[in-house]
């Protein structure tokens, strides 16, 4: 690297301003003067021997005069060390260049690296510590605006997550009774379907009784009340892993995992038809309703299909109402209790 | 720049009124929710609509409801990094004053395509400065009073700063600032860390 011969003549108090982190050394590896801010970090440290304030990281140098004067015009990562209490030093990283000074002396030039806006916090430092020219407020301004950023696109991105989250269970919940509806339905017998040669699963349909009449005798608000309790009834009557949908009006299917015993389901369906046949108590008024329950399962079928396990279930819930109701009729098989 | 100031009001309004008044706010002006997104992209009319129902129900006018959210954002603690980013801009008021022409610059490095209203600076005579400000809706200069009212209380100095010209062109709106600064050391400024948010 080729220099301007011209001289400028320029106060050291001067280039301090311009470089408030530079040091100059002589050829006798001595340091003769420290810029502001590295005087701040460092301490006075005129006539120290180079080495004692700095390594040099990269290019694998050993500090001396000679060396960097060598180096001059290439960037390097400087190690300076820092005066600590005890006996362990710290040492700051920082990018450096050295430029041969006319009279044989190097000055180097410092500058902190990817870790400025942490360097600043550490030492404290101000914009009066920075030549007035310096990048380092735009640096820092964009920084902080940058992690602001950041933080909003992450609050965001949770609040999308749980926004579609939600949207999910609504398009697939009964608002009123808080059970599964349809659609939820449709999803949920194909995959059982599916798995049936391994996991069997029974299907109840369930009609409410005298629903109708609840609704024209005490008006829909007590019919929509009379929906809830039976929602909650349901849950409370089935086993954890058992799916409960309302279908419409007052239709409701019931899909039971797990599921190879008709005595099981039997005693489910009469549970369920006990505590519908409690009276329900509404504003003041009472509803009485019943509920009849066709049950099919898929054990009985060598391949069972939707179609037919559904379609079975509900011939068998038609045959229970033509029974007289309140009560629960199998498909393909008799009653464990022999009705 | 709109979705920045709407939200500003969002957290003004929840702050000194709560979320019932500003629900009733956003439901008035057809937007669903209790919040508004940072970077929701809104129709133009928006923040009008909405600068029009809140300054009603805090029963003032909309000017000094601008004035207001200026003058909150630069120093209530939700809000600090807003005012840390503009101190950012300047180590004096006059320095400050002297960066409002880059404002729109420097929101757009960090943030590029808020379209940020333009400000231009004329300085008529050593500490009086004019700043006017061109936006499509109104409200932009009684905004930058409060901000700049604030914000030399903040840097410790002394300023006279007034709304001295309003004008609605069909352009959009011009508003004009202007500032005496009496004494650049009236008082200590607020601390100011630049490390501060590391």
């Amino acid at each position: 690297m080729s220099y301007n011969r011209r001289i400028l003549p320029i106060a050291t108090d001067v280039l301090g301003i311009l470089l408030p982190m530079h040091l100059v050394f002589d050829h006798e590896d001595q340091v003769v003067s420290v810029g502001p801010v590295l005087e701040g970090l460092i301490g006075k440290q005129t006539g120290q021997k180079l080495h004692q304030l700095i390594g040099i990281r990269r290019p694998k140098l050993s500090v001396s005069a000679e060396n960097l004067l060598a180096a001059a015009g290439k960037r390097l990562m400087v190690d300076l060390i820092l005066p600590e209490a005890d006996d362990d030093p710290q040492r700051q990283r920082l990018r450096g260049v050295v430029l041969p000074l006319n009279d044989g002396r190097g000055l180097l030039q410092l500058a902190f690296g990817t870790d400025l806006a942490q360097a600043v916090q550490t030492y404290k430092l101000t914009e009066a510590d920075f030549s007035p020219t310096d990048y380092v407020l735009e640096i820092l301004y964009l920084l902080e605006a940058q992690s602001l950023i950041r933080g909003e696109m992450e609050g965001l991105m949770d609040r999308l997550d749980q926004a579609r989250q939600n949207a999910e269970q609504e398009a697939v919940t009964d608002g009123l009774t808080g059970l599964q509806n349809r659609r939820a339905f449709e999803r949920t017998i194909q995959g059982l379907i599916a798995s049936s040669g391994k996991r069997a699963f029974g299907v109840m349909g369930l009609d409410l009784d005298h629903f109708k009449s609840v609704n024209d005798t005490l008006g829909h608000a007590a019919g929509d009340a009379v929906l809830v309790e039976v929602g909650k009834i349901l849950r409370e009557e089935t086993r954890a892993g058992d799916q409960l949908f309302r279908m419409g009006g007052d239709e409701f299917l019931l899909l039971l995992p797990d599921c190879t015993e008709p005595e099981l389901l039997a005693s489910i369906a009469a549970r369920i038809i006990e505590r519908l046949e409690k009276p329900i108590p509404i504003n003041g008024a009472v509803g009485r309703i019943s509920g009849s329950i066709g049950i099919s399962m898929s054990i009985d079928y060598t391949t069972p299909t939707a179609d037919r396990i559904l379609s079975d279930a509900d011939a068998a819930l038609y045959r229970a109402k033509d029974a007289g109701r309140a009560c629960y009729q199998f498909h393909g098989r008799d009653a464990p209790d022999g009705t | 720049m709109q979705s920045l100031l709407c939200k500003a009001l969002e957290v003004f309004v929840l702050h000194i009124k709560g979320p019932s008044v500003w629900r009733s706010v956003l439901a008035q002006v057809d937007l669903p929710g209790e919040q508004l997104e940072l970077f929701q992209r809104h129709k133009p009319e928006i923040i009008n609509a909405l600068n029009a129902a809140t300054a009603e129900a805090l029963q003032i006018d909309q000017d000094t409801l601008m004035e207001d959210l200026g003058t909150w954002v630069c120093t209530h603690p939700p809000l600090e990094p807003v005012r840390r980013l503009i101190r950012f801009s300047g180590e004096t008021f006059e320095e400050m004053i002297y960066s409002l022409e880059e404002l729109s610059a420097r929101i757009d490095m960090a943030m590029p395509g808020l379209n940020v209203p333009i400000i231009e600076m004329e300085e008529d005579d050593r500490g009086q400065y004019r700043i006017s400000v061109s936006s499509p809706v109104p409200g932009a200069g009684a905004f930058l009073l409060g901000v700049l009212r604030t914000m030399a209380d903040d840097y410790g100095a002394l300023a006279l700063v007034e709304l001295s010209n309003r004008a609605c062109t069909a352009q959009g709106n011009l508003d004009e600032v202007s500032i005496q600064l009496l004494d650049e050391q009236f008082a200590a400024p607020r601390a100011f860390d630049l490390g501060g948010a590391a």
